[in-house]
Formats: C-alpha cells, structure tokens, sequence
C-alpha cells in the first residue's frame, strides 16, 4: 500500500473558501482530509511518537491559524506539508531533541517500529526490504533521516533543504550521503543476522 | 578503486558524477550492483506504508483555535504591576539557577557545572565557553563547500551533542568527578577541531 502522498490531496474549493472564512466544519473536513497524509510525514521525520503528535497538532494549528493568508498559487498540500517539515526541522535542531536522542536509541518501540513487525516467516524480498527498511531508517540520526527521507521521498532539491535547515547545499549532499552509507551497513548487517540466525530470535 | 557512494549518487540524481565515474560504473559489476541497490532502496523508500494512522487532535485543535480566537478579541489591558513583577522574577530565576546549578533537571550543557570546586574543570568550562563564542562569530557556512568537509564538520557537531547529552544527564547517571573531567576535555577538543575545520573553510573561500 502506498503512502498518501499529501501533494496529490485534493479538497473542495467551496470547502477550501468556507474554511478560510472561519466555518467551523469546513476546518474540520479539511483537517481530516490532511490529517493522515501529515502525520505520517511527521512520523517518518520524527520516530518519537509523544513528539510527533505534539508537532502534528502544532502543524494543524498554524495552518488554520494563518489559512487565511493562503492563495493557492500552490497545492493547499505543499503548504501544509512546508508548515509539518518546517516544524519538525526545528524540533530536530533544539536542544530538547538533543537531549533525546539517546533515549530514542533506548526506546524500543519508536525507536526500532521494524523491529515490532517483522514477522517469523520468510517474505518475498521486497516486502522483506520493507520490513528492515523500517527498522533502519528509525536508526538514522534525526537530520540524516530527515534528508534522505525529503530528498529521495519527497522530491525536495539539496538547494530547498540547504535553505530548510539553514545550511550549505554540501550539508544536504553530505546528510544524503552518510543516511545511505548508514543504510547499507544496517541492511548488510540486518542481512548477514537473518542468514545466521532464525528471525524471530534475533529482533 | 570503486565509485564512492558520493559519485553513485551524483550520478544517480542528475549524472554530475563526470563520465569517467559513468564509463567505470558501466565497466564495474561491483559500482552497477552498488547503484542498483541505491536505486532499490529509494523505491522502497518510496513505497514504504504509512507508519501509524493520525491520532483524533480535532477537538484539542479546535479549542486551541478557540482559545487564540478569544484572546485576540478580549480587551488587552497590562496591570501597571506586571512589568516590575516580572523583572524581579527573573532576576529572582536567575539567581536560584544560579546556586542550584546541579539540582537542575535539564541543564544547558554549555552552562552547566558538575562539580565546580577543580580549578582544572573550571579551565576546561572557560575555554568551551571562548570556543564557543568564537565559533558564533565566525562567518556562516559557505554555501558551497567540499562533501567531506561539510561531512567532517558534520560528525564533530555530532561528537560535541553526544558528548553535552552525556553530561547533561551526568546527575542521572551518576557520573563520577573523573569521568565529567574527561568528557569536558573531549568537548575542548572537539571544539578545538571543529574551530579549526571552520577556520580552514573561511580561508578556502577568502582565497
């Protein structure tokens, strides 16, 4: 199943205009028709499932705060989705996430959601590159995660997420460059671990 | 020698890796074999399910929107009081923070003292401190700058935020007096060399 990519949500301009006017069920439609698309951005940026929650709910707030102000000159989901990254780019350069981090890597749940699903059978191999991508990319280092995932997924350019992250373009190929280097040591050795050893024992 | 991931993905992205990287990664079974599972796992990337269905935040939304709403209309009158008060608050934070420096739960780093009786340890936390200030005041990043260097300036800002995590929670671990020596010796270092990486990138852009 594909992820629902938000720049391909569409919503009633009728629905659109009334929410922009402050009509109280028309914000509620619109923020149901984006929700699951922007959580699941959130989530791919932010493993930590309390944090992503918190920036969800502050990404939806900012966007019906200042809905007024959009003119549709783009999709309504581009902007929703540079309000949700904006967000969770600030979150990964503070302090507090600082602090985090090694909790993250203590944390079994968020931390490693491959690892609360790969199942004890074999899979064909797609899905079972799935299954340890997962569990993989959650390992990355926030700002890594953050680029391969905008870069290869969402199709932002080095140039965009330099300016994201308040960075040179090098800071961007460099993050590209050690998330895929880290990616295909944690696959190789996810790989080696599933030959030696029977899965359900090892994760 | 092998195409490095850097020139894979170059070349992979927007084919700027040169066409002596292209010609070996056509001869290069190994680079081919590299660069298809780099192209693999962006498509799984891509085709990676929704991790977990949103959470229902409408009504917490809702009410927050209500509540910004009512604030903006409410008439906004200051008491004559509030300014004073608040001045002699902080100063009244400050100075606790100050004489309860250990006790606090989540310490900045770059303040923070955990035992700061050694003369030793105080050196270590002033020379942090000056590293500190004279990384701020260096000109930003270029914005074109060598993939390893931005690489090598990216690992030790790394190495600096694991070693500050570390003594941040110092009190929660029981770090002994020993081993906060140490760690604050590595963070000197660690500035040391990200000062001087900086410095390097200043004159390669003056030059």
């Amino acid at each position: 199943m594909a992820m629902t990519r938000l720049l391909e949500i569409e919503l009633d301009p009728a629905v659109l205009r009334a929410a922009q006017a402050g009509d109280s069920r028309a914000r509620a439609e619109l923020y149901r028709a984006f929700s699951r698309a922007t959580y699941a951005l959130i989530r791919r940026l932010i493993p930590r499932q309390a944090v992503a929650d918190d920036l969800f709910q502050d990404t939806f707030v900012e966007v019906l705060q200042s809905l007024h102000a959009f003119r549709g000159e783009a999709p309504l989901g581009a902007w929703i989705r540079r309000v949700a990254v904006s967000k969770c780019l600030m979150h990964l350069r503070s302090p507090w996430h600082r602090s985090l981090l090694w909790l993250d890597q203590l944390a079994g749940e968020d931390a490693n959601p491959g690892a609360a699903v790969l199942p004890v059978g074999g899979v064909e191999t797609d899905a079972a590159l799935q299954i340890d991508l997962e569990g993989a990319l959650a390992h990355l280092p926030g700002q890594s995660r953050a680029v391969v995932w905008l870069y290869d997924v969402e199709g932002y350019t080095h140039e965009e997420i330099a300016a994201l992250f308040g960075k040179s373009v090098s800071f961007s190929k460099s993050q590209l460059m050690r998330a895929h280097l880290r990616l295909r040591e944690l696959l190789g050795a996810r790989r080696e671990n599933t030959v030696c050893m029977p899965v359900s024992s090892n994760f | 020698m092998h195409a490095s991931i850097e020139q894979l993905l170059n070349l992979r992205d927007d084919g700027a890796a040169g066409d002596d990287v292209a010609a070996h990664v056509r001869e290069c079974a190994e680079c081919r074999s590299t660069l298809e599972r780099l192209n693999l796992v962006t498509a799984a990337l891509r085709s990676l399910p929704a991790r977990a269905s949103a959470p229902d935040r409408w009504n917490e939304i809702d009410a927050r929107l209500s509540g910004a709403r009512a604030s903006k209309s409410a008439p906004r009158r200051r008491p004559g009081w509030l300014l004073p008060a608040a001045s002699a608050a902080l100063v009244l934070v400050a100075v606790l923070l100050t004489f309860n420096d250990r006790d606090a739960p989540t310490p900045d780093p770059q303040t923070m003292e955990i035992a700061p009786a050694e003369n030793a340890r105080q050196q270590l936390l002033a020379e942090s401190r000056r590293l500190e200030s004279l990384l701020a005041a260096m000109p930003a990043e270029p914005r074109v700058t060598r993939a390893h260097t931005a690489m090598t300036v990216a690992d030790l800002e790394d190495r600096i935020q694991w070693v500050d995590y570390r003594l941040n929670v110092a009190n929660e671990t029981g770090l002994r007096g020993d081993q906060a020596d140490l760690l604050w010796r590595e963070r000197v270092d660690l500035l040391n060399s990200l000062v001087a990486v900086r410095y390097a990138q200043t004159r390669a852009v003056a030059f």
